[in-house]
């Protein structure tokens, strides 16, 4: 586990936080994706809990939509977040976890999204120019991701295949 | 998070609804109850303490669940309308429910890993038909559903699979926290329950004229 006196913040589906030291961004994911880029030199990290890879008709709006839902838009949104928060585009690193396929036995598509997602982000952080140096990817299993904004380390927990850090 | 009572936009359909859920909750518990009972030899009751009508996204937040080792049984529809069903457990009280099943299903003192993924899923089948088949009944329509399937992780990764889609077909989830009853034994779990658009306008015709 981060440190204690590490302040801890837990973000939900579709939600994003950028911080600094130190700072440690938490949370849950199956099929989604947990994306985090950080700028080791400036010591400011950020992290994405991206659901779906993208959306079929972005004109379309939904009540309770937010673009962040998508990789497509929230790879760039937290590159520039970051950016805007005073990161340095040539030092920002990604690290990624996620992206698993829950119900290996059901083949419906509903519920095996996970590789998508991660083929989206994998793709998006290659057109941006951002070097994905770490990623837990895949399995059929949860994952309880921390995320340390300021040095940059994410230290993935789960139930059956214990835990690492990237 | 919304709480009960604010399942429609209209007060009067909020009402309506959360009679409709009700009702639906009642005769679906009292079907499942009846058939735990049946296979247990033990008289099963189950109630539910609360219900709460709130965004798909907010679920997780109900149960208070998040990082719990959990298992999450879940059904579907096969066809034409659309309702995804889920049971879920903290682990501690699958491991209760599937000791009582133990007992006075099978006369053992435990289950092999084998005979408890067999009993999760029957514990699914017969709560969550009871369930779909009180729903089929109120709305008059035949709603077949798929064989049940069960995953024990971390609860909010297996939430996420299915909020991933259903928070944008399905506007509204409804959590009905669930306690079964053994003699003086308690065990919580919670049923959830995500209807598409048509089958919740069907609900909601049909509820109208039996509350007429």
């Amino acid at each position: 586990m981060c440190e204690n006196k590490k302040k801890m913040v837990r973000i939900g589906m579709a939600e994003m936080l950028v911080a600094g030291n130190p700072t440690v961004i938490t949370t849950t994911v199956g099929s989604c994706i947990a994306l985090c880029m950080y700028d080791p030199i400036n010591r400011i990290g950020g992290m994405v809990h991206i659901v779906l890879p993208r959306k079929a008709d972005y004109s379309r709006k939904e009540k309770f939509d937010t673009l962040i839902r998508y990789a497509d838009k929230a790879v760039p949104a937290l590159l520039s977040k970051l950016i805007s928060r005073g990161a340095k585009k040539e030092f920002i690193r990604a690290k990624m976890a996620g992206g698993a396929n829950m119900f290996p036995m059901f083949t419906h598509p509903i519920l095996n999204i996970g590789r998508n997602n991660a083929e989206v982000v994998k793709k998006k952080l290659a057109e941006l120019g951002v070097p994905l140096v770490a990623e837990d990817i895949g399995g059929n299993h949860g994952r309880i991701v921390e995320f340390d904004a300021g040095s940059g380390i994410m230290r993935v927990n789960t139930i059956s295949k214990g835990e690492k850090e990237l | 998070m919304r709480g009960e009572g604010e399942f429609g936009r209209d007060p009067r359909e909020n009402s309506i609804e959360m009679e409709i859920l009700r009702e639906i909750g009642s005769i679906g518990a009292g079907h499942a109850a009846t058939a735990l009972s049946d296979l247990l030899g033990q008289k099963i009751s189950i109630t539910f303490p609360e219900i709460y009508v709130v965004r798909p996204e907010d679920v997780p937040e109900v149960l208070g669940l998040h990082e719990m080792p959990s298992v999450v049984i879940y059904k579907t529809l096969q066809k034409n309308h659309g309702c995804n069903i889920l049971l879920a457990f903290d682990r501690r009280e699958a491991d209760k429910m599937l000791s009582i099943m133990a007992k006075h299903a099978f006369g053992l003192d435990e289950l092999d890993e084998e005979m408890k993924e067999s009993a999760i899923d029957e514990l699914g089948n017969i709560v969550l038909g009871a369930f779909l088949s009180a729903i089929s009944d109120f709305v008059e329509l035949e709603l077949l559903s798929t064989p049940p399937f069960h995953v024990v992780d971390i609860f909010d990764a297996v939430l996420d699979v299915f909020l991933a889609n259903l928070c944008l077909q399905s506007k509204e989830a409804v959590v009905f926290k669930t306690c079964f009853k053994r003699e003086e034994e308690k065990i919580y779990g919670a049923i959830v329950v995500f209807f598409d658009e048509k089958l919740r306008e069907e609900l909601v015709k049909r509820g109208k004229v039996w509350l007429e």
